[in-house]
């Protein structure tokens, strides 16, 4: 049933009313005040527009110190502390890399070498990847090809991406599964840099910044809360 | 971008506008300093290099996205006490529509809104006082306050 211009003035003017004391209300009541009706949640979008066109108007007052910004900018960053400070966490990311490259080098110098040692028995194709430890395992008479498959460790960027999207490719390289007990965290939409080199537990301390769910993992599962 | 006078010199002719259009979403200036200089952090990082007449759009994306990633992640009350949009899909427009739809808003609010509804817009957003505050400095009700704040809207949704 439609509602009378009355009814809709007395929803509209408890969405302002709430808006005095948001604190008093609980999140789901506020969503519903807003979502009350199609007047209601074009009223909301109007007041955001005209909050975000007053900003704007504002910012136009207010001073832009671009010299004191990028002071700021090169003392934060650029910075010889900071630089020392960036050079050991780059200096560790490739101690890293080295040492990957130093297992799957060593496999297949392994696996070769016993080849080498013994071609007169029958030859099958293996695969060797860095990305499983115990492909060490050398099988007499297994002769290994060239082809290293080297993981790929370049970051994934989530743009704007649910949550469930998010968590699902990350849950499959990690061996997890998901398991979301708010629902609503299905469709949350995020930023953010997932480097795929950092452990599940690093990745998972920095997705605890996200200030709308918890994720927590228990034994194979991460569980949304 | 291991050149630090190229970024220095990016920094310097965009910040105007990345700052602006920060401080048009966020409604706290500080956070609104921090995304720029997050954004050029990011590009220090990823050493990304900028070419072309694609920086200044790369730009003001990143300061569009980092700011609405910031929105998304406040509470529900966080984002309805300041007035943020609390529906993803309100956010349909690009950066230079959604730019002209703000200065039309403030143009009409100029050439179209009487007293005492200006008044009422001023003090609402622009000194961001309480409905109950205003009612109290004009000497009006609550539900007046109230009724004149409708009006506004409904005025300028007539002239969009």
């Amino acid at each position: 049933m439609t509602p009378t211009a009355m009814e809709t003035n007395n929803n509209i003017d408890r969405q302002l009313d709430m808006l005095d004391h948001p604190e008093q209300y609980s999140e789901q009541e506020i969503m519903d005040a807003v979502n009350r009706d199609e007047a209601t949640r074009e009223f909301y979008h109007r007041l955001t527009q005209v909050a975000r066109a007053r900003r704007n108007q504002r910012s136009l007052s207010l001073p832009v110190d671009t010299d004191k910004a990028w002071a700021q900018f090169e003392q934060t960053h650029l910075s010889p502390q900071h630089r020392e400070r960036v050079l050991l966490r780059v200096a560790a990311t490739v101690l890293g890399v080295l040492m990957m490259s130093g297992i799957a080098w060593a496999t297949v110098y392994t696996v070769r070498h016993i080849t080498a040692a013994d071609s007169s028995k029958p030859k099958t194709e293996k695969v060797v990847t860095t990305s499983t430890s115990d492909a060490v395992v050398a099988t007499d008479g297994i002769t290994v090809t060239d082809t290293v498959v080297v993981q790929d460790v370049a970051p994934v960027v989530f743009d704007n991406t649910p949550l469930e999207q998010m968590l699902g490719e990350m849950a499959a390289y990690y061996g997890m599964t998901v398991e979301f007990q708010n629902e609503e965290a299905r469709t949350l939409r995020f930023h953010f840099v997932w480097n795929k080199g950092d452990g599940l537990e690093k990745v998972l301390d920095n997705m605890s910044h996200f200030e709308r769910v918890t994720i927590e993992q228990t034994g194979n599962r991460l569980i949304v809360q | 971008m291991n050149d630090k006078s190229i970024l220095e010199g990016l920094f310097r002719q965009h910040y105007g506008k990345m700052i602006h259009l920060a401080r048009t979403l966020l409604h706290d200036d500080a956070e609104a300093q921090d995304v720029v200089q997050d954004v050029f952090a990011r590009l220090l990082e990823n050493d990304y290099q900028m070419t072309g007449n694609k920086t200044e759009a790369y730009l003001m994306s990143a300061v569009r996205n980092h700011c609405l990633n910031l929105i998304r992640n406040m509470q529900i009350r966080e984002r309805f006490k300041h007035l943020h949009p609390l529906d993803e899909a309100d956010e349909t427009h690009s950066i230079d529509e959604m730019m002209a739809e703000l200065e039309q808003i403030n143009a009409i609010v100029d050439a179209h809104i009487e007293e005492p509804h200006k008044t009422i817009l001023r003090l609402r957003f622009d000194e961001e006082l309480t409905f109950q505050q205003i009612a109290s400095r004009l000497g009006m009700s609550v539900s007046t306050v109230y009724k004149y704040l409708r009006q506004c809207i409904t005025r300028i949704k007539l002239f969009i």
